[in-house]
């Protein structure tokens, strides 16, 4: 059974670029990007650990970024209320939106890049049109309660998960806006490969499986610690295991079905520093966990 | 033998001239000579053509032509500055011996002949400036004159000549002197030194006797030339003013006070002043020798028996003078002062300051040290001063050490083995107070024992300790830890003896109640202050807010109405839902501030302005706002409120939406309820797909002419128009009703939009043509064009038009006063009009202004 492998580090990349705030892979996973508390961006290779480039332009820490689905773009925000849309070879800014009230804390890429939707500190999503020069934001939803944590856009859906314990379904087809309350501060939501199931961190250690036609919960992964911090979880390509960062220098996987620890990766032997930022490969059984100013690749045997 | 034999000759021979030729050429004329300057320029121009030749050809260029020096400046070379003399900006001309600035070698302006060029010394000893010594040995260094004369046999003193015999040398004088006299008497004023010198070579040669044998030649007298001074006045030669004899020579100034006080030597040495007018020259005095002189009172006499010889009298005496005897006081000016004498030095000397040390760190000379420190020891010691004691110090200032005081020499010594808390009595004993304290104590003590013997320290505090039985009492009541105020009494009843009064045992629970309070044992007070951190840790777990209670995370549905933005929709690749024809969500676009707001607030205001509601049949159409809820929580649900000012693009939006919505499964509630609709209305609607033609009536009741209803009163009660409609419609841009919906119109409001502008110019070609209109018996107001006259199918009658102008009167709430002009008149109209057709009341200039247009409208027939 692939499944029982255990997630072994492949490489440990030191980024040189303050805490590392967040991680994410590129669409094809072949790139690292990192965002740093140094105001940068840094795009790495995590075969090589080499540095390909760093996108310097925001005024405060980025929060989260994500590169485009012909990688030939970076959207990034920052606690400095703005996004960023890269240009990732010129390294240049091309766009930069500023029309939220606080800072951003997550973006996301539609399927097809033409559309990225912020989530702010403001309580609010923000639906940019990154085709136009519109400086101005398509369509604003003011619903959430609290902060947005995390975004999850698939073909027809834009999902939000607040710190109001709220996760909304921005449903563009259907014309309806549904709304998951948990109650529980949501820090992180990632969706299956089937989409029909989203993986959520909640801030009472737990991350939960909620399925979204009938937002049913449908199981829950606990033994990890996160205290306060937003620890992002995530779930491996192949839909069997979650994984969720540990505000004690670990990171627990889980099997899905059973709801297990499959395993607890010790990232650091000390157990020390928060694992916090995670970004699951999209096609490979690869993780990346990001611990202070490092970030480490991890896959499974 | 020639000429030229004879004659030396110097220089070319002109050629001879032959007398039969004629010189070939004229000689040139003066003014055609012209000089040139070493260029070959013509040197002095004419006055009309500039004067001077100067720079390149008069002009400032040069030969490339007048070239602006272009400022430079790099980072590896610097700009330099440039600091421009004169004569960088001065020609060759100017430069050269004639020029404004010729160059030659010239003395300086403060160059002195007599101050020597002082050779730059340094110094290299302790001392700065010049080395004493070398100011003290001069070198003996004549000028090269005098070097010159001395070897040729001259010595200071003698004058510069062949030898002279004493007759020659005393013509040579005699000459000299009456050139010198006729010099200070005629000619001009000479400098003072020169007047002195003479006298005392004078003097000299007197002594020399003329039996001296001829052929003794002497060296001839120093005679020094004149040195005439500069006349700087304007007066005649030899006129001195009234300056004193002395001061009469030359530079003084010549200004006498005659009235200051003169002081004067007596006969016996005394100062004698002399002030007043008492003095002058006398009326009756025939002498006027000396006019110009000064009156000085030296010329007077002061006493009786003619002059003494003056020779005595003469203030300065060799004596004054510090010459020795047997010599005689030197006339001459001693300017030069210069020692001439020297002293060699041994070659091998070598100059030396024996003070100084070469460096700071080379080891001192063991004589210097110690001398060095002989002269620093005072400082150490300080003089010596404190080595003394008192007494000796006593001793050389000559005191005599006394007996002080007896009693303080008492204390003196007792002090010296004094101790601690020790006092001293009257009678010199020394008792120790400290033990006498100690013994007092323990007995207060001892006695503090006995009578607190009883009280029980150790556990509660006893405030009725004086009364053993109160105190039982009390005992009891706090064990027994009563709180309700009955409860009290009771338990006291039980407990208090029974001769109590009631007013004692009140006063008693009173007592004991405020003790309980008063003196509460300290571990209590102390225990309601601190809490064991234990608890507190207890407390922090209680606070934290408990996540694992599984059963309580229920993931609760809510769903609402939500609408993408159309982009979005695009965006996304999705088709808008509903066919993007929900309802927006209320976007209260804040609208930049303007000044034109203020200005436009106070006649459009949001309360001020009631919106047409012309409601359509479509009304009745339900909206596409539906909340859907799972978990039955309807406290959740929003409904939206009914939008009570719903553009007419809403209406449309939602009725044409009917169509394309596909009723979702759950239930709807219509949010806005269909109005009654007004017959109006409903006629409107019957209409609405008519052809254009056949609506001509409506048209007509809306876009009638207001020129058109002063010709036509009659009609005008039939067709009269929604006023404000048409106001808004005309009105400007600024002036039209921000509310109103500015996109472009639809369904009928379309068609009367479109149909408008065409409508107003076929009226007014009526109007042209209708200089004579012939209307048939059922036709009112304007032709209409050929074209709309279709035989009608449906006409709205009278009763139609009576409703739409009672409708009108309800719906068309009057605009406040403050309308425009313009459009003021025609509300007159209207409200003419209304007032005549609900109520018969015509006013009587009403009647007249109709009567009035009535005879204008048969004139014009």
């Amino acid at each position: 059974m692939p499944a029982s492998l255990d997630l072994e580090c492949k490489k440990i990349i030191e980024c040189k670029q303050g805490a590392v705030r967040a991680v994410r892979y590129n669409v094809d996973g072949s790139y690292v990007l990192s965002c740093g508390s140094d105001k940068k961006i840094k795009l790495w290779n995590p075969v090589t650990g080499n540095l390909l480039k760093t996108y310097g332009g925001h005024a405060d820490e980025v929060t989260d970024a994500q590169g485009s689905c012909d990688s030939s773009y970076i959207i990034s925000s920052s606690l400095d209320k703005s996004i960023i849309y890269w240009d990732v070879s010129t390294g240049q800014p091309v766009r930069r939106l500023r029309l939220h009230a606080g800072g951003v804390s997550c973006v996301k890429f539609n399927e097809d890049s033409s559309i990225a939707v912020s989530g702010s500190k403001d309580h609010t999503l923000m639906c940019w049109d990154i085709r136009t020069r519109k400086l101005e934001p398509v369509q604003v939803m003011k619903d959430a309660k609290d902060c947005i944590t995390a975004i999850v856009i698939n073909d027809h859906k834009i999902i939000g998960s607040s710190l109001d314990g709220c996760i909304r379904h921005y449903d563009i087809r259907a014309g309806e806006l549904t709304c998951d309350k948990i109650g529980i501060p949501v820090t992180y939501i990632v969706q299956t490969k089937d989409e029909q199931c989203l993986v959520a961190a909640c801030l009472d250690e737990t991350v939960r499986l909620i399925d979204n036609d009938n937002s049913g919960l449908l199981s829950e992964y606990k033994g990890h610690k996160t205290e306060d911090f937003h620890v992002e979880c995530g779930i491996l390509s192949n839909d069997a295991q979650i994984v969720s960062g540990s505000s004690e220098g670990s990171a627990f996987v889980w099997d899905l079905l059973e709801a297990k620890i499959q395993q607890e990766v010790f990232i650091n032997d000390l157990r020390k520093g928060v694992v916090h930022s995670l970004a699951t490969h999209p096609n490979n059984n690869e993780v990346v966990f990001a611990r202070r100013g490092d970030i480490h690749v991890y896959g499974l045997g | 033998m020639t000429d030229d034999d004879r004659f030396v000759r110097f220089g070319t021979a002109l050629d001879r001239l032959n007398e039969d030729e004629i010189p070939s050429k004229k000689p040139i004329n003066i003014e055609d000579q012209i000089v040139t300057d070493e260029n070959g320029r013509r040197r002095f121009h004419g006055a009309f053509t500039g004067g001077f030749s100067a720079g390149y050809w008069n002009t400032v260029g040069s030969q490339e032509g007048w070239k602006p020096q272009t400022f430079k400046s790099s980072r590896s070379e610097k700009a330099e500055k440039l600091s421009r003399k004169p004569t960088d900006y001065m020609d060759d001309d100017d430069l050269g011996e004639f020029g404004i600035a010729p160059q030659r070698v010239q003395a300086k302006e403060d160059f002195s002949k007599d101050r020597k060029r002082k050779l730059q010394q340094q110094s290299y000893g302790p001392i700065p400036g010049v080395p004493v010594l070398s100011q003290m040995l001069e070198p003996s260094k004549d000028k090269v004159a005098v070097r010159l004369l001395k070897k040729m046999g001259w010595k200071p003193g003698q004058g510069i000549g062949a030898r002279q015999t004493r007759t020659e040398k005393k013509t040579v004088k005699s000459r000299n002197d009456r050139e010198m006299y006729v010099m200070q008497k005629y000619g001009c004023e000479l400098a003072p030194s020169t007047s002195r010198t003479t006298g005392g070579t004078r003097d000299a040669s007197d002594q020399s006797s003329s039996s001296e044998e001829e052929d003794v030649t002497f060296a001839p007298d120093d005679f020094e030339p004149f040195a005439c001074a500069i006349k700087s006045n304007t007066f005649g030669l030899g006129y001195t003013g009234l300056g004193g004899l002395k001061e009469s020579a030359v530079g003084r100034s010549l200004h006498v006070n005659l009235f200051d006080g003169i002081e004067i030597l007596d006969k016996s040495n005394r100062k004698v002043s002399i002030r007043g007018q008492a003095f002058g020259v006398g009326a009756l005095e025939e002498e006027d020798e000396d006019i110009y002189e000064k009156d000085d009172m030296s010329k007077y006499d002061f006493e009786m028996g003619g002059k003494k010889d003056k020779k005595k009298k003469r203030p300065i005496s060799d004596q004054d003078l510090m010459v020795i005897e047997g010599f005689q006081g030197s006339s001459a000016n001693s300017v030069y002062h210069k020692k001439i004498f020297s002293i060699k030095l041994p070659l091998s000397f070598v100059p030396r300051n024996w003070l100084v040390r070469k460096t700071r760190f080379a080891p001192m000379d063991e004589h210097q040290n110690s001398l060095l420190r002989k002269s620093v020891d005072h400082r150490k010691r300080g003089l010596g001063r404190h080595d003394l004691k008192p007494e000796e110090r006593g001793s050389i200032l000559g005191e005599s050490s006394k007996k002080g005081n007896p009693w303080l020499e008492k204390i003196a010594q007792r002090s010296l083995n004094f101790e601690k808390s020790q006092v001293i009595t009257e009678k010199g004993e020394e008792v120790n107070i400290y033990d006498s304290a100690k013994k007092e104590n323990e007995k207060v003590l001892e006695k503090a024992l006995e009578i607190t013997k009883d009280i029980d320290t150790s556990g509660v505090f006893k405030p009725f300790a004086g009364n053993e039985e109160k105190q039982a009492r009390y005992d009891k009541f706090i064990e027994a830890k009563l709180k309700d105020d009955d409860e009290i009494t009771k338990f006291l009843d039980d407990l208090q003896p029974f001769k109590m009064s009631p007013w004692d045992r009140e006063m008693e629970k009173k007592e004991f109640v405020q003790a309980r309070k008063i003196y509460q044992p300290l571990q209590g007070i102390m225990g309601e202050r601190f809490v064991t951190e234990a608890t507190v840790v207890a407390e922090k777990e209680q606070e934290k807010p408990k996540y694992d209670d599984k059963n309580q995370v229920i993931v609760s549905r809510v769903k609402k109405m939500w609408k993408p933005c159309s982009l979005l929709c695009k965006r996304f690749n999705i088709p808008e839902p509903f066919g993007g024809s929900m309802i927006e969500e209320k976007t209260e676009k804040k609208n930049k501030f303007s000044v034109f707001d203020y200005l436009e607030t106070s006649i459009n205001k949001k309360s001020d302005f009631v919106t047409p509601v012309i409601i359509p049949k479509a009304k009745e159409a339900v909206k596409p706002l539906v909340v859907q809820t799972r978990e039955h929580k309807d406290e959740e649900v929003k409904i939206r409120e009914p939008v009570e000012e719903m553009t007419a693009r809403d209406f449309f939006k939602a009725s044409s939406s009917t169509q394309d919505v596909v009723n979702p499964p759950q239930t709807q509630k219509p949010l806005v309820k269909p109005k009654p609709k007004t017959e109006l209305e409903m006629k409107i609607e019957e209409r609405k797909d008519q052809h254009p033609a056949e609506k001509k009536d409506i048209f007509k009741a809306i876009f009638d002419d207001s020129e058109e209803e002063e010709e036509s009163e009659e009609e005008k009660e039939m067709t009269t128009i929604p006023q404000e409609i048409l106001t808004s419609l005309t009105k400007p841009a600024a002036e039209a009703n921000l509310l109103r919906n500015t996109s472009p119109p639809r369904g009928i409001f379309a068609a009367l939009f479109n149909s408008k502008p065409k409508e107003k110019t076929e009226i007014l070609k009526e109007n042209e043509k209708e200089v004579v209109p012939d209307l048939g018996p059922d036709q009112y107001g304007p032709k209409l064009p050929d074209n709309l006259l279709k035989p009608k199918t449906s006409d709205l009658d009278d009763k139609l038009l009576k409703l739409l102008k009672e409708s009108k009167k309800e719906k068309w709430v009057e605009k406040s006063s403050s309308e425009k002009k313009s459009k003021k008149r025609k509300k007159e109209k209207l409200k003419k009009k209304r007032s005549r057709s609900s109520n018969d009341s015509d006013s009587s200039s009403d009647k007249r202004r109709k009567k009035k247009r009535k005879k204008e409208k048969k004139s014009r027939k």
